[in-house]
């Protein structure tokens, strides 16, 4: 409870609260469009990272590591994926008595029937839901970086700052301040202004996106904000709105976090797991998935065969390695074939590369086939960026959707993309220059 | 025409006994069943998937001796789909009666004193399966020949090649049916070895063990089975397919290796396993680094492999440090083989770990050791849980250390803290 408030609990409650009087809400309604077709089947937070996990066990796992509770999880975006994920929130503790994990769609009530129009909006038609659980405090969360944070920290922040409402910020060199919405703080904390990816960023503080919110100062403002004013969204109209009454604080974060938004900063957080030397070091970070899923939880262990050669690459159960492996990130279930070598890839759930194929710079979605002697990433087929998704891939990495299939002997150059469930040998396509996508109607 | 499967309720009953002196020091803490197997599994996982795969519902696991990981592992059953209507998964262990307290005298006085677990959960059959074996059996068609059979009993029999004194053996007459049973003859009189996987009806087996109750000690092999054979329906299932037992060190380790070339295929088999014991469920992925050096082995999760390791299976949480060799060894959980030691034909329990430049199993055997790995004929050395070899030590071939034990540093090394 803020310290300024008239009803106050006595000092000594200062130095303690109960978690268990937060309740969080992660936004996991992004589309993430900048990934390509790795998202066309399923919302940013679903995306698999890691070989093992999704983007959205960070947050899920940093709530479980906070002592957090209770959990709302508001989607919107192919929701499919993620509500198999989150199952009933065991795997994150998050099933009990008390706690528990509720997946919330946008809905029709009677005044508003639409989709999510904000991340405001969002929280604001799910005002509901929180009054239910009368917490003390909100945490407002999104599903789509990759980070260790501890929330009991910030709120302790909040608390102790006698805040309305706390937005977490870090610290990343000026130069990339204008891809993100900074905030101008005074010497103690306290927000004086937000500035929405400025062109010449007066601040280095950028939002993380990450808030909370004492319950009453969330409802009131949202109220005003969002149902007076049909206003839609946090950083251009909620906290403008509070920074005139004051009481904004930011909590300073000073670990590792990325927005894995494109498919190259996907790919080098991905990287980042194998470098010793990274601050992304995932045994610490406690970082739990639905082992359920895919069946990841009853497969054997991975099988290095007779050889085999793996270097500088993480595996994962159900893995069948006859070839070379190198600087990968594998899933479970994914075979690498004889004679095969796969170098700076990504290989989702039971990928399959056929003998003596030759892949680099590769991300391959689940159920992916590469046969025999196929070539992927070859320099000499041009470093063309994507003529259709020039923005996503220009960085040489070559993107394959779920359950494609690539013949063997094809060849593939870089900045490709293949959508899902295509099947190159059906449409007899051989070769597949630098650049070019091959779409597909399906299902 | 073809009819759905429809089979009488059968309830399993799992012997997940005891411990057996030839596994030395891996079992003083675990049942034999409770023993990991394949990195991340234990062998009990194989009987419980292979019921699983068959629809049976409902387990019993008979357990004595130290049965805590056994617990753990089992947990609620949900890892084998054992929770639910008409479903579970108890662990059964002798307990105080009325007329006395006592612990089970045989395996077959051990379902004896359960038949009310068999009876309450309305087993009209009764499958008896032992928790160390190493296979992927549809119990459905062993069923289906015991009631083809109209068998009172119907007992698993698999030809072998070099018949082993430990298992029983019988001969069939051309129906099917078993003509004579020798348990553990000197001289086997047919190729037929038991499995120790049984199939009774559920008034036999009760008429059959109440009989027997005032005996010093029951077992199937023993007593029932010879005893059944002059005036029940006894019949043989011939199973022809991998099977492995794990009861000494000698063919735990070849089972290991069985898995290494293929002939054990864990994928096929279904094998299930529980991903909250042993906190398997936070574990990372295995990470190799840009000098490993690994061929022909099985690495779990969690492990960080930075040496070489060949013909290995690691379990989960192992790391093997930088320019540490590892060669056609088993390593349990979070076992750590650091910088310079080399193991070799080696068992190391759970977070047993290996100091700089010790060697393991490498050293020719002594005679004079104080333990070796009883009944191992290969040599094997085992270290036991939480072993500390310290740097520059040496466990020769055939070592066994127990369970805690420290091994110093041999003197002179200026290594011995």
């Amino acid at each position: 409870m803020p310290k300024g408030s008239a009803s106050g609990p006595p000092a000594q409650a200062d130095r303690h609260f109960d978690l268990r009087n937060t309740l969080a809400l992660l936004l996991a309604g992004g589309v993430g469009s900048r990934l390509n077709v790795l998202v066309q089947r399923r919302a940013k937070p679903a995306v698999p990272f890691g070989g093992v996990y999704r983007i959205i066990d960070f947050a899920l796992s940093n709530i479980m590591n906070s002592g957090i509770e209770k959990v709302g999880v508001l989607t919107q975006y192919m929701p499919y994926s993620l509500t198999k994920h989150l199952g009933a929130g065991e795997s994150w503790g998050l099933q009990g008595r008390w706690r528990e994990i509720r997946i919330l769609p946008p809905h029709t009530g009677t005044r508003a029937s639409d989709w999510y129009k904000g991340t405001a909006d969002a929280i604001f038609r799910n005002l509901g839901y929180v009054r239910r659980h009368e917490p003390e405090i909100v945490v407002l969360l999104s599903g789509d970086h990759i980070y260790n944070m501890d929330y009991a920290e910030l709120i302790a922040h909040h608390i102790h700052m006698g805040a309305r409402a706390t937005v977490a910020v870090m610290e990343i060199p000026i130069e990339r301040a204008s891809e993100f919405g900074t905030v101008l703080t005074d010497g103690s904390d306290w927000i004086t202004g937000f500035e929405e990816k400025p062109e010449n960023p007066k601040s280095n503080l950028i939002s993380m996106g990450i808030y909370v919110f004492g319950a009453s100062a969330l409802e009131q403002t949202l109220d005003e904000v969002c149902g007076l004013r049909r206003e839609t969204d946090f950083g251009k109209h909620v906290f403008p709105f509070m920074l005139e009454q004051g009481g904004l604080s930011a909590y300073r974060f000073n670990g590792y976090w990325k927005d894995v938004g494109t498919v190259k900063a996907y790919f080098d957080a991905n990287m980042e797991l194998l470098d010793p030397d990274s601050s992304l070091t995932l045994p610490e970070w406690g970082v739990r998935t639905n082992l359920t899923e895919a069946r990841m939880g009853d497969r054997p262990p991975a099988f290095v065969a007779q050889n085999a050669r793996v270097r500088n690459s993480t595996l994962a159960r159900g893995n069948r390695i006859h070839g070379q492996v190198e600087d990968c990130v594998l899933s479970p279930g994914v075979v690498v074939e004889e004679g095969a070598l796969v170098r700076s890839s990504i290989l989702m759930h039971d990928t399959h590369i056929g003998a003596g194929a030759q892949v680099e710079h590769l991300v391959t979605d689940k159920g992916v086939v590469i046969g025999p002697e196929a070539q992927i990433g070859v320099p000499d087929l041009g470093n063309e960026v994507n003529r259709s998704y020039p923005t996503h891939l220009d960085q040489g990495l070559t993107v394959i959707g779920k359950r494609a299939q690539v013949p063997g002997r094809s060849r593939i150059g870089r900045n490709c993309c293949v959508f899902p469930e295509a099947n190159l040998g059906m449409l007899d396509v051989q070769t597949l220059s630098s650049g070019e996508t091959i779409e597909w109607e399906g299902a | 025409m073809i009819s759905p499967i429809k089979l009488p309720r059968t309830v399993a009953m799992i012997l997940a006994g005891g411990r057996v002196g030839e596994l030395s020091v891996l079992t003083l803490e675990r049942p034999k069943s409770a023993l990991p197997f394949a990195g991340h599994f234990r062998i009990i996982d194989f009987a419980l998937s292979n019921c699983t795969l068959a629809g049976i519902t409902q387990v019993g696991i008979l357990s004595q001796y130290r049965p805590a990981s056994l617990i753990d592992h089992i947990g609620i059953g949900e890892s084998w789909d054992f929770i639910g209507l008409d479903r579970g998964a108890k662990i059964l262990p002798p307990y105080h009666a009325a007329e006395g307290s006592d612990w089970y005298r045989g395996n077959a006085d051990a379902v004896l004193q359960n038949l009310n677990y068999l009876q309450d959960h309305g087993a009209e059959l009764a499958l008896i399966l032992s928790g160390d074996h190493v296979y992927s059996m549809d119990y459905r068609d062993l069923i289906l020949h015991h009631l083809e059979q109209d068998a009172d009993l119907t007992v698993a029999l698999k030809p072998v090649t070099e018949p082993d004194r430990r298992f029983g053996y019988a001969t069939l007459d051309e129906g099917g049916r078993l003509l004579s049973y020798e348990e553990k003859p000197a001289e086997p009189r047919s190729n037929l070895a038991s499995l120790t996987i049984y199939v009774f009806g559920i008034t036999p087996l009760t008429k059959v063990l109440t009989a027997m109750k005032d005996l010093d000690s029951i077992e199937f092999g023993r007593d029932v089975i010879p005893e059944m054979l002059s005036n029940y329906r006894v019949s043989g299932y011939i199973f022809d397919e991998y099977w492995a037992y794990t009861r000494t060190i000698d063919s735990y380790f070849t089972a290991h290796q069985d898995l290494l070339a293929g002939r054990i295929d864990l994928e096929r088999w279904t094998v299930r396993t529980n991903n909250q014991d042993n906190t398997l469920d936070r574990r990372t992925p295995p990470i190799f680094r840009s000098w490993t050096e690994a061929d022909r082995s099985l690495i779990s999760e969690g492990c960080i492999v930075e040496g070489k390791v060949t013909g290995s299976i690691l379990g989960p949480g192992v790391r093997i440090d930088r320019d540490a060799v590892v060669e056609n060894s088993i390593l349990f959980q979070d076992a750590r083989v650091t910088s310079g030691a080399h193991v070799r034909q080696s068992i190391l329990d759970k977070r047993s770990t290996v100091g700089e430049g010790a060697t393991i199993g490498v050293a020719p055997r002594q005679t004079r050791l104080a333990e070796t790995a009883a009944g191992s004929t290969m040599g094997i050395a085992l270290l036991g849980k939480d072993a500390r070899i310290k740097p520059g030590a040496v466990v020769p071939q055939g070592g066994a250390i127990h369970p805690r034990a420290v091994v110093e540093s041999p003197p002179g090394t200026g290594k011995g803290n």
